[in-house]
């Protein structure tokens, strides 16, 4: 395969705006379009995931989501292939993209994600009158609210591994250290003491406040095109593999990969413990081996593998996940600035335990024909 | 009759379904039933369309023991379910027939206070609240 991510744009991140999504939807389309060097009318390809996760969500489009439909006419995109994944990750958009333009349906993939916090909202509640299908045996119990079943998970995996809340906040106070490191974070200037963390209120224990992303107004996008289409000014990441979390292994078989080859891993924090999860899995600590692999320190930048080395969510601010690419796109093209990592394969999961996908990127030698280029040839 | 039409009960109310039914009905009899697959034998999940085992389609409805284990566990402090004071706490329980069936109940008795994966629970459905009774975790009886 010779697919390529050729840019990437972001919108300002903000905690409330007086500006609605589709305004920081465009911001973050534009952005990756000047990224990658094309014009709005290279674009003959679109892939969105649209989902508002917050239990009292109104999924409103236009409003807390925004479409296909919505952002093509908006932008005036006159697309041969465009899709909204229901419910899924920027991973998985990044697998279909690169699956229509293996087959040739497109040249130029826009890939798009915006969140917004709406304002006058408890999102944070289960209050409805009646509940359908499945939520009939968790809302009433409170379960879907503020990642409890989240929060039920890592409570079994603490007593079971013998970790505690001081292992939490080794996660928080990672990414709150790497997110220093991150212009547009929205805790960038905002380092987190073991007392202030502490001190800050439960949610659904074993997290706390900070053990939770923040959700912010903001949107970012990608553009997606094979390699022999790669713009002249675009800086290039190449796309080595995918997978789903039910067969995890075909990530590396398709890459022709292993774990140990990682240089990098962005993995998914909407809460902080469910950052332990794919360290575990993917067998890069022994099970249950995750917390004292963040305790001892292998997880810093210029460590044995560095994480979330953009601030995470839990640093940057709640993008389902488009952070976490982004970053994985900056470490491969060198463009990481003060957060560079050595060259390699960088590692994004993005989901839950039980519903993750992940991309391997790694560096694209530029027309030149380098050593990185040659390595992962599909 | 004289219910006003702008109260909204504190808790969601089911909208039950063919495959939630008997679940939904044991519980209003403080029993908890699932469906058992008549091909090979294995216990649905409530929502289940077909057996997860053969893929077959005919159940019969079995009263169960109540019995699980505690699989995980979260307090709640944010006011998920408005009418109920102070932190939701709220379990997963393995059901002892099958464990690859987890429910989520409610704790109200604190039986699970200090509680670690795996240990026992007695799984009951409290009051009615609505037409409808919901799991909870049944406070410890002494020895058995
Ligand atoms: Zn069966």
């Amino acid at each position: 395969m010779n697919i390529v991510v050729a840019g990437f744009g972001s919108s300002t991140l903000e905690r409330r705006s007086d500006r609605g999504i589709a305004t920081f939807a465009l911001d973050a389309a534009l952005a990756a379009l000047a990224d990658a060097g094309i014009a709005r009318d290279d674009v003959d390809g679109y892939v969105g995931a649209p989902f508002a996760t917050n239990a009292g969500s109104p999924h409103a489009e236009g409003g807390d989501e925004i479409s296909l439909k919505t952002v093509a006419s908006l932008m005036g995109l006159r697309l041969t292939w465009g899709v909204d994944l229901f419910r899924r990750y920027p991973t998985d958009m990044v697998t279909s993209a690169a699956q229509a333009l293996t087959a040739g349906t497109c040249r130029f993939v826009l890939g798009l994600r915006a969140l917004y916090v709406a304002p006058g909202l408890d999102y944070a509640t289960s209050q409805t009158g009646q509940v359908f299908g499945a939520d009939q045996f968790t809302k009433p119990y409170g379960y879907t609210t503020a990642g409890a079943r989240f929060a039920a998970r890592a409570w079994a995996y603490m007593a079971r591994h013998g970790a505690t809340r001081d292992d939490l906040f080794a996660i928080v106070d990672l990414s709150r250290r790497n997110a220093a490191l991150n212009p547009q974070a929205v805790w960038r200037d905002k380092p987190l003491t073991r007392e202030a963390y502490f001190a800050g209120r439960m949610i659904a224990e074993p997290h706390g406040l900070f053990d939770c992303d923040l959700p912010v107004c903001g949107a970012q996008a990608f553009v997606m095109c094979r390699a022999e289409d790669l713009p002249g000014s675009a800086q290039a990441a190449r796309v080595t593999g995918f997978s789903g979390f039910a067969r995890p292994e075909a990530l590396w078989t398709m890459s022709n990969r292993s774990p140990a080859d990682l240089t990098t891993a962005q993995l998914y924090d909407g809460f902080s413990t469910m950052v332990w999860e794919w360290l575990d899995a993917f067998g890069i600590t022994e099970p249950g081996g995750a917390p004292g692999f963040l305790r001892d320190g292998h997880a810093e930048m210029g460590g044995r593998l560095p994480l979330n080395t953009f601030g995470g969510a839990l640093g940057e601010g709640r993008l389902h996940g488009m952070g976490h690419l982004r970053e994985a796109y900056l470490q491969t093209t060198g463009r990481a600035g003060a957060r560079q990592q050595k060259d390699g394969p960088a590692l994004v999961q993005v989901g839950p335990f039980d519903d993750s996908s992940f991309v391997l990127l790694e560096p694209y030698a530029h027309r030149s024909g380098g050593p990185s280029a040659s390595k992962a040839s599909l | 009759m004289s219910q006003s039409t702008s109260h909204i009960p504190p808790r969601p109310l089911p909208v039950a379904t063919a495959e939630t039914r008997p679940f939904w009905d044991g519980a209003a009899e403080g029993a908890l039933r699932l469906r058992r697959c008549t091909h090979c034998g294995r216990l649905a999940a409530p929502l289940a369309p077909r057996c997860a085992g053969c893929l077959g389609d005919r159940f019969t409805v079995d009263t169960l023991s109540g019995r699980a284990t505690l699989k995980g566990r979260t307090v709640l402090h944010l006011n998920a379910l408005p009418g109920r004071d102070g932190p939701l706490v709220i379990v997963e329980c393995a059901i002892e027939e099958d464990p690859r069936i987890v429910l989520i109940a409610l704790d109200d008795s604190g039986v699970t206070n200090g509680a670690l994966p795996g240990q026992p629970l007695q799984l009951g459905f409290g009051p009615d609240e609505g037409g409808t009774r919901f799991a909870v975790v049944l406070p410890a009886e002494g020895p058995r």
